[in-house]
């Protein structure tokens, strides 16, 4: 009897249980988002969908289309209004005139509590960003410090071919001059690549102006705004003018590239070249140097098909007083990021759960991470990374780009150094020991021979002693989000600026002597004053600063 | 028989009529591609006259009536330049129109029928390659490692790589020749064309008459192909300042862009690139307006020196 009453009892449960289920089934349906940027998303990636973006729309249960622009479609899906749920772009002022962004207040309490934990991010866009009515429309990707100790490596420095740096006894290098000397001898002994040609210092994808100026920039302790005309000290925030100051990172990069060419060392097609065509020579070994790493990287990937252990690839070495690009503290994050739900959306409340699993511990964690029980667990309390993924990191390849680890760091809320409720970082690669155990025989090598546990440690090591610097004062970002929109003139002198500047660089590059670069110099300069550089920079130096100072304030608050 | 002669005059008038209405109707779905594609687009002119910003609603922007276009004719920056290279380009491009009518009086000239068709095939193929093709082929050939330089210094003919995409000295002759590599057998087809309807009994006249070859092409072929240059000579008037865009584009590099910089180069940089839309549309009008008041003028003239026109 009291068998059948039992078996009663579980039968209705079973039945209650099931048609619970089912109900909660009928009421959370699974729902759909449409996102648009012009960030490449990897969709056509044999690898996707990563574990990171199924993790994601699980979270949300939802599945998100990825829709990838170029600016032009950009422009166009604004201008017909054919808008997916959500977009990022870089500025804001259009979406806001135009009333294109949904204010996410009325949703905050309900579905944003984790936006809501960004108080200074959401004080600064509320006030900047909101065409004055103090509305949130806005979301911006990492914010927080970036990683202070500086990433494995660094894409700047003074860049070598690691094999015949050490070949000719690994110099100091404290100058350009120095650097200059280096890849002479470096060049020398160099071996004749494998599909001919000669072998140059280095050569550059010249046609975009980033290439001419990049370097100097960031191993000065620079970084750019909107304009080249302009560049900001990243200790200070200080904004100086990029080309009409004798003294500018510019200047500094045109006197290399100058020396450079007159030594016969610069590729003579750096004029003429794309970035892929670049890769293509440095894949042949027909290069010593480079101005960022991310363009010479296919030399040791080329090289390590052949040998594994092979040497042959560009790192940096470091100068005293050089600066890395890293340690900045995004405070409102990366500001030319600006995602926001458009007013196509047709369910807010889901987009606005999408933004706000971007800013949850849970979703950051796994971002930088991975996902708990397959990347990492908790041992002894202790979020630890599982050796499978420190080895599948090293070794690369599609299984380490499936798991989408640091793939998504456009959009997703914090900086990996950002502190999850656990007390630990989102990153859980911070630890020098499995920087170490994730280094390439390359970076293997070099931290071996310096002495450091990953190769940028002997810039943080620099820092530490003062003999070098990092981005620690940059507020760049902060205050290019917070700038007034350029008047219309203001842009039209800036892109003159530019476009004088790029026909302008060959002759200063390819000048015959000093005499001829100083007077090439000097007769730039001057046309840029005649074309409006005085009336661009009063226009940049009063709204920069104010902009600089009432942030001051409030983060003083 | 009054009444019955006038239904048989009206059923007759009627036929025609009938016949030339078909015909209008045939007509009516290419006219709407043209009303839909070259007249509903002169629509867009009206963003020259506002501060057009992608998003927001055209009559929100704000009014600025002809402030691009003063703009446009007070800018001493890039518009002497730019139009500097346009003109260049164009009167080079007078220069060379006889040589596809030259290429076809030479075609027709070769007697043997296989070597002429190869000729001819290999001549029209590179109308075929987009002009991105075209750069990557030439940025083998021509830069510093590329193909030419190594054959010239391994002949010790130079001793440093020369490299003619980043000579802005040479952007005149050198794209000059690669348009009439790319364009020249294409463009004489139609010259090919009319030396097939020349009446073959003028030759054979000329030639009882005793005119040799080069005599018969003097007196017969190029007068007869006379009018075909004329006219495509006049509608290429039209396109003055419409040197093109694609080949010029490629080419551009910081070193060329002082010299290649063309007219409809320069609006897509100010239109696209720099996302200064209204500006960009302000030029395009302009580029319209000299282009019809230079197509009117040539009409004019032609009507008056030779009697032919095209409208």
């Amino acid at each position: 009897m009291v068998r059948k009453k039992l078996s009663l009892i579980l039968a209705i449960a079973l039945l209650l249980t099931a048609a619970s289920s089912f109900a909660f089934a009928e009421t959370q349906e699974r729902g759909k988002l449409t996102y648009g940027s012009t960030v490449d998303m990897d969709t056509d990636k044999e690898w996707y969908p990563t574990e990171f973006i199924l993790y994601l729309q699980d979270m949300i249960n939802a599945d998100i289309e990825f829709i990838e622009y170029d600016n032009d479609t950009l422009q166009l899906a604004l201008a017909s209004g054919d808008m997916p749920d959500l977009m990022m772009v870089n500025t804001a002022s259009t979406i806001l005139d135009g009333g294109l962004a949904v204010p996410l207040d009325d949703y905050l309490e309900e579905y944003g509590q984790n936006i809501l934990k960004y108080e200074q991010r959401n004080a600064v866009l509320r006030e900047f960003v909101s065409n004055g009515d103090g509305k949130l429309y806005f979301h911006t990707p990492n914010t927080g410090a970036e990683d202070m100790t500086g990433s494995t490596t660094t894409w700047n420095g003074y860049l070598v071919r690691w094999d015949l740096y050490k070949e000719i006894g690994a110099p100091a290098i404290n100058s350009d001059d120095e650097y200059i000397e280096v890849l002479k001898q470096m060049i020398e002994i160099a071996p004749t690549p494998a599909n001919g040609g000669p072998v140059y210092a280095m050569g550059l994808h010249g046609t975009d102006q980033w290439a001419w100026n990049i370097r100097s920039m960031a191993n000065l302790g620079y970084s750019n705004t909107t304009t080249w005309a302009y560049a900001v000290n990243t200790q200070t925030t200080e904004l100086v003018e990029n080309y009409t100051n004798p003294d500018s990172p510019f200047w500094a990069n045109m006197e290399f590239y100058f020396k450079l060419n007159r030594e016969g060392l610069l590729d003579p097609d750096s004029f003429t070249m794309t970035g892929d065509q670049v890769q293509e020579k440095a894949a042949n070994n027909q290069y010593v140097g480079s101005y960022c790493t991310w363009y010479t990287s296919d030399m040791y990937d080329t090289n390590r098909e052949s040998d594994p252990n092979t040497l042959a690839g560009i790192i940096a070495v470091y100068g005293e007083g050089m600066s890395g690009w890293y340690g900045s503290n995004h405070t409102v994050g990366w500001g030319d990021k600006l995602t926001f739900i458009t007013t196509s959306c047709e369910n807010i409340p889901l987009a606005v759960q999408f933004l706000d699993a971007l800013d949850s511990d849970e979703l950051n964690r796994v971002h930088y991470s991975g996902i708990e029980g397959q990347t990492w667990n908790y041992v002894d309390g202790v979020p630890t990374l599982t050796d499978e993924v420190v080895a599948l990191k090293a070794e690369g390849g599609d299984e380490w780009s499936h798991l989408g680890i640091s793939s998504f760091s456009n959009t997703i809320g914090a900086s990996g150094f950002g502190m999850h409720e656990d007390g630990y970082y989102y990153s859980l690669w911070d630890d020098p020991e499995l920087k170490y155990a994730g280094l390439s025989p390359l970076e293997k090598d070099y931290a071996d021979f310096y002495g450091v546990q990953y190769p940028s440690q002997v810039h943080y090591n620099m820092v530490l002693e003062g003999t070098a610097i990092n981005q620690s004062g940059n507020q760049t970002q902060a205050v290019q989000l917070g700038m007034a929109v350029r008047p219309n003139e203001i842009q039209r002198i800036d892109a003159r600026l530019e476009e004088i500047v790029n026909r302008t660089i060959p002759s200063l590059v390819t000048a015959a002597d000093q005499a001829a670069f100083d007077a090439a110099k000097e007769a730039l300069i001057n046309e840029l004053k005649g074309a409006g550089a005085d009336e661009s920079w009063e226009w940049w130096n009063e709204n920069w600063n104010g902009t600089l100072a009432r942030l001051n304030e409030m983060f003083a608050e | 028989m009054d009444g019955f002669v006038n239904a048989a005059t009206v059923r007759a008038s009627a036929r025609p009529r009938k016949k030339k209405m078909q015909l209008l109707f045939m007509a009516l779905p290419l006219m709407a591609l043209v009303i839909l594609f070259n007249y509903v687009p002169l629509f867009g002119w009206i963003y020259s006259l506002f501060d057009y910003r992608p998003g927001i609603s055209l009559w929100k922007c704000d009014f600025v009536g002809l402030e691009y276009f003063k703009l446009f004719l007070t800018d001493k920056y890039d518009m002497y330049r730019v139009m500097k290279n346009t003109i260049v380009f164009a009167l080079i491009g007078y220069l060379v129109s006889p040589l596809p009518m030259l290429f076809a009086i030479l075609l027709n000239e070769v007697k043997c029928a296989p070597y002429k068709k190869v000729v001819q095939t290999i001549s029209t193929m590179p109308n075929f390659v987009s002009w991105v093709i075209v750069y990557s082929l030439m940025f083998t050939i021509f830069s510093t490692d590329g193909l030419l330089n190594e054959i010239l210094m391994n002949m010790g003919l130079i001793e440093r790589p020369t490299n003619v995409l980043a000579d802005a000295s040479a952007v005149y002759w050198f794209q000059t020749l690669l348009g009439q590599w790319k364009n020249l057998g294409w463009s004489s087809i139609v010259y090919l064309a009319a030396i097939s309807g020349i009446d073959q009994e003028m030759y054979e006249a000329a030639s009882i008459d005793g005119a040799n070859r080069l005599q018969s092409t003097w007196h017969i072929t190029i007068p007869s192909l006379m009018p075909t240059y004329i006219v495509l000579l006049l509608l290429s008037i039209g396109n003055f300042v419409s040197v093109g865009f694609d080949q010029y584009f490629v080419f551009k590099n910081n070193v060329t862009s002082v010299n290649i910089e063309v007219l409809d180069v320069y609006v897509y940089r100010i239109g696209l690139m720099n996302a200064d839309y209204s500006y960009g549309v302000a030029i395009g009008i302009m580029k319209s307006v000299v282009s019809i008041t230079l197509l009117f003028i040539a009409n004019f003239i032609s009507k008056k020196v030779r009697g032919n026109s095209i409208f």
